[in-house]
């Protein structure tokens, strides 16, 4: 698993298939079929997963997130880190083996 | 057991464009809001695929079957208003055994309640369904999976009375048997099951219905009783049976720990948040 914290800006991350999900309203709720575990995202966390359909390096997802947010891409770095840890952690997304 | 599929790698088959669901409503909550428990509980389809919610409204009724009556877990006037504001229908299951005229007239008010084409009531019991068809013409008649249609004869002689027959989930897997159903667009297969699909008795439905009925409960789950594989909550290959030819499909709530607790949160905050934007309304 990628280490987040130290973000290798070029580390190539897709979601996992097989959560599924739901938006409700602007925020969207996603669930682990095999833990049986729910888990709540905000807009942020939502657009997020939603660009991570595909396979999208950090700096990409990034890039994405200032231009929708209007943050700088170090802001939005060390915001997005402790997220894509948590979400990583949970097995919601992966970082693919290069 | 060759049509249930492995949901976590296969869970996307639920999205298949063209099928359409009948999703029981047994978890639904008075505060909750239909929307959000119907994304919670059945996150895995599109909300656009679900037709209708079966299941009980919160008047009792000796008629009604499926399981006991709950108040508290039987839909408000408030979500049969959210149904029709989302285009899906009612499905009343008064899937009860034992029907006559003091039974039927004390169910009046709940016929009466939910009568509107598109609705449809499913019954067990053909003396019911015709005198349905006679007294509530508008309503679509589904013939429940109480009634075991499990040859093609039944389900022929079921659809000369029923607009739609459900067939048991047992059968999901004969796919002879399936591919045979000459009228397919009138039947509905389940997309999902729990312990009905292995239950060689389903002595619990006549268990409700006396229960519903105020009768002595004199049948009850054969589980303690009679021998079978118990695969907990299962889920069917619907794409394959779509490109068989169906299209309609009955689902049950997936019901981890803690979907009662997600739905009840959104609805909390739905209602939150409608109320406060009613502020700002003249």
């Amino acid at each position: 698993m990628g280490d987040f914290e130290h973000m290798d800006q070029n580390a190539e991350i897709v979601r996992n298939d097989e959560i599924i999900f739901t938006d409700m309203d602007r925020d969207m709720v996603m669930m682990s079929v095999e833990k049986g575990e729910y888990y709540g995202v905000n807009r942020v966390g939502r657009k997020i997963f939603e660009m991570l359909e595909r396979p999208m390096t950090v700096s990409e997802i990034c890039q994405a997130l200032c231009v929708t947010f209007n943050v700088s891409e170090e802001q939005c770095l060390k915001d997005m880190a402790p997220f894509l840890k948590q979400m990583a952690d949970k097995g919601i997304i992966r970082v693919l083996e290069r | 057991m060759a049509n249930t599929v492995d949901f976590k790698k296969h869970h996307r088959v639920f999205k298949t464009p063209g099928v359409f669901y009948s999703v029981s409503g047994r978890n639904l909550e008075p505060e909750m809001t239909l929307v959000d428990y119907l994304k919670i509980y059945y996150m895995y389809t599109d909300l656009a695929q679900i037709e209708s919610v079966f299941g009980h409204l919160a008047t009792p009724c000796p008629l009604y079957g499926g399981r006991s009556f709950k108040p508290d877990r039987s839909f408000t006037e408030r979500h049969v208003r959210q149904m029709e504001g989302l285009g899906i229908h009612l499905a009343l299951t008064m899937t009860g055994h034992f029907f006559d005229e003091d039974a039927y007239q004390k169910s009046r008010a709940v016929l009466d309640a939910g009568y509107k084409k598109g609705h449809s009531v499913i019954c067990t019991n053909d003396e019911l369904a015709r005198r349905l068809r006679k007294d509530y013409p508008d309503y679509t008649l589904k013939a429940s999976i109480i009634k075991q249609l499990d040859t093609l004869e039944k389900i022929e002689r079921a659809l000369d009375l029923y607009d739609v027959a459900v067939v048991p989930m047992n059968l999901n897997d004969d796919d002879a048997f399936l591919e045979a159903i000459p009228d397919k667009d009138r039947v509905i297969l389940f997309g999902n099951a729990d312990c009905a699909y292995t239950c060689p008795a389903r002595t619990c439905y006549r268990g409700f219905s006396q229960a519903n009925a105020g009768q002595p409960v004199t049948a009850s789950c054969s589980k303690p009783r009679l021998a079978r594989l118990d695969l907990g909550h299962v889920f069917f290959d619907v794409e394959k049976f779509s490109r068989m030819g169906f299209r309609h499909f009955k689902l049950v709530p997936l019901a981890p720990l803690r979907t009662q607790v997600v739905a009840r949160y959104f609805s909390r905050k739905t209602n939150r948040e409608s109320q406060a934007s009613g502020a700002y309304q003249g």
